[in-house]
């Protein structure tokens, strides 16, 4: 041959081919395929070369598809075994080729045209030196790797709860294990050999990494004491807790910790005063130290659906109107129409599509808000009558205001559907304790 | 030309064809096949490796290694004194089948006239 690069590009393709045989035999073993294909590329080279009595040009040309002279490597594989006398190859391997190799394909075809088209940008130095930052990062994914897998074999094998660094020794322990078995695979030691373990750790990896974001999020709710609470209360007991969530609460909903008033982990739903004498106080308008208004339903939240002690049924709380027609959630004890009756329940009788717009839902005309029972007809301890600390409170317990939620169906004495004790004293219309504190 | 495929009959002959190939002079694997298109058999190479390969196995041909000036070594393969044992076994029975074969078919074409 005159020319050394067309027998140079020939060896190459008769190695890839030998290559592609050797491959359709990989099932026997390495001593039996390499001892089958022992000189395979001589073989075929010289096979090659024989056909051609045209010197070099037509080596260069014609001659290179090896599949058009030889067939198929997998047929090429599969006649060389029959010969030799070996088992045809194992019935799983066999069903790839049209299917499946139609999908590598055009998965080649795809990923080649995907760089293609990100190539002006891939090849900028900038986006090289971005790689390498981000390439520098992978130390950090291997331990956020770890903690998640620690994370998900805590919360699946004790009540623990997702935080970043457990209080249990053995959860301790756990964490800093999983984190070094982590960064060691990583770094491509201590790997077991294996053949399925590296594909198991891949999978793995990838659920670590779509684990991670929420579960970084529930740390942060975490965060808050108000799960940590919670989290004790498992201690307490996993059905006392249980059984307190229930009564208290319909929905907690996913933001549980983030918004509203919590006692003892347990998310609360209304508020009762009572004056330094014990006896109840209506239309308490309360604030934080920063003057923030409490508001136990959230902004968020006001279409939820609650359950209330003693009273059957779940319940839709309604605001405090103020004197400018704007809602007020800090005014205590919030008044609650029954959820069924707002489009919420079972029964669509309300306005719940006409309400959907709304801050909150609105009761269909007739429905009155309702007062819901308070826990004490009076409060069981009573504060010393000191003049500085009790002088506001006795005036109002003299005057407590009923109906006057602000709504201007107060005027209606609701008082046959009201739940509550019976024998407080109840004097209706007293409305102006609202529109003195319009400040806000 | 004697054209044969992967079938069950390729074994028994292609054995026989090999053997006595090889017989003649020892060969590596493309040079046999080259030797077997000149006698008239033309063969898949694939086939005719793998059948080296098993009569290697079977103990009817030995091998040696040849280094080669250019390119790669050479695997030549000899036979063995149990391989010329295997080929006059085949050879009878070839006969004795082509003569069965040859005296069917010919009562069968003179009946067909």
């Amino acid at each position: 041959m005159s020319t050394t690069t067309s027998t140079d590009t020939l060896s190459a393709h008769v190695r890839g081919y030998a290559q592609a045989v050797r491959l359709h035999l990989e099932d026997l073993g390495p001593d039996v395929a390499d001892d089958l294909t022992d000189g395979l590329e001589a073989d075929l080279t010289e096979a090659v070369l024989d056909d051609v009595e045209a010197p070099a040009d037509a080596v260069g040309t014609q001659v290179f598809d090896l599949t058009a002279r030889f067939g198929p490597a997998d047929e090429y594989a599969a006649e060389l075994r029959a010969a030799a006398g070996l088992p045809s190859a194992a019935p799983a391997r066999r069903p790839i080729p049209a299917a499946a190799r139609a999908i590598g394909e055009a998965w080649t075809v795809a990923s080649d045209r995907w760089r293609a088209t990100w190539r002006p940008l891939t090849s900028t130095p900038g986006w090289a030196a971005a790689v390498e930052f981000v390439r520098s990062l992978v130390p950090a994914w291997w331990i956020l790797r770890g903690w998640v897998v620690a994370q998900v074999l805590l919360v699946s094998f004790t009540p623990a709860g997702i935080v970043l660094w457990p209080e249990s020794t053995h959860g301790r322990v756990l964490v800093v294990a999983a984190i070094v078995v982590s960064i060691q695979w990583g770094r491509g030691k201590w790997v077991p050999r294996w053949a399925w373990f590296p594909r198991v750790v891949a999978v793995a990896s990838v659920a670590a990494g779509l684990l991670a974001i929420p579960m970084m999020t529930q740390v942060e709710a975490g965060a808050r004491p108000v799960v940590a609470d919670y989290y004790t209360g498992f201690d307490a007991g996993w059905a006392e807790g249980f059984s307190n969530a229930q009564v208290s609460t319909v929905n907690a909903g996913d933001g549980a910790g983030t918004d509203g008033v919590w006692v003892d982990g347990v998310q609360v739903s209304n508020i009762f005063a009572y004056d330094a004498a014990g006896d109840p106080i209506r239309d308490v308008q309360l604030f934080d130290d920063r003057g923030r208004p409490i508001r136990t339903i959230g902004a968020g939240a006001t279409w939820d659906t609650w359950s209330v002690p003693d009273v059957p049924g779940s319940w839709s709380f309604q605001p405090a109107l103020a004197s400018d027609g704007r809602t007020r959630w800090n005014v205590y004890p919030l008044s609650a129409v029954p959820a069924d009756q707002v489009g919420l329940g079972d029964d669509e009788v309300g306005g719940y599509s006409e309400g959907e717009g709304t801050e909150y839902p609105l009761p269909p005309t007739g429905v009155q808000p309702q007062e819901l029972p308070w826990p004490f007809l009076k409060a069981p301890t009573a504060i010393e009558d000191d003049d500085a600390v009790a002088g506001s409170g006795a005036e109002e317990s003299d005057e407590p205001a009923h109906e006057g939620l602000g709504h201007d169906r107060s005027a209606n004495d609701p008082a046959g559907d009201t739940v509550r004790p019976g024998d407080r004293p109840a004097s209706g219309g007293v409305e102006p304790t609202l529109e003195a504190t319009e400040a806000d | 030309m004697l054209c044969v495929d992967t079938t069950q009959l390729l074994k028994g002959v292609l054995d026989a064809a090999v053997l006595a190939v090889v017989e003649q002079e020892d060969g590596y694997g493309y040079d046999i096949v080259r030797r077997l298109r000149a006698g008239g058999v033309e063969s898949g190479e694939a086939s005719v490796y793998g059948t080296l390969r098993r009569l290697y196995a079977s103990g009817s041909l030995t091998s040696y290694v040849v280094p080669s000036e250019e390119g790669p070594h050479r695997k030549y393969y000899g036979i063995t004194p149990h391989g010329r044992e295997a080929l006059n076994s085949q050879r009878k029975e070839w006969q004795e089948f082509a003569d069965t074969m040859a005296g069917l078919l010919g009562e069968r074409n003179e009946a067909a006239r």
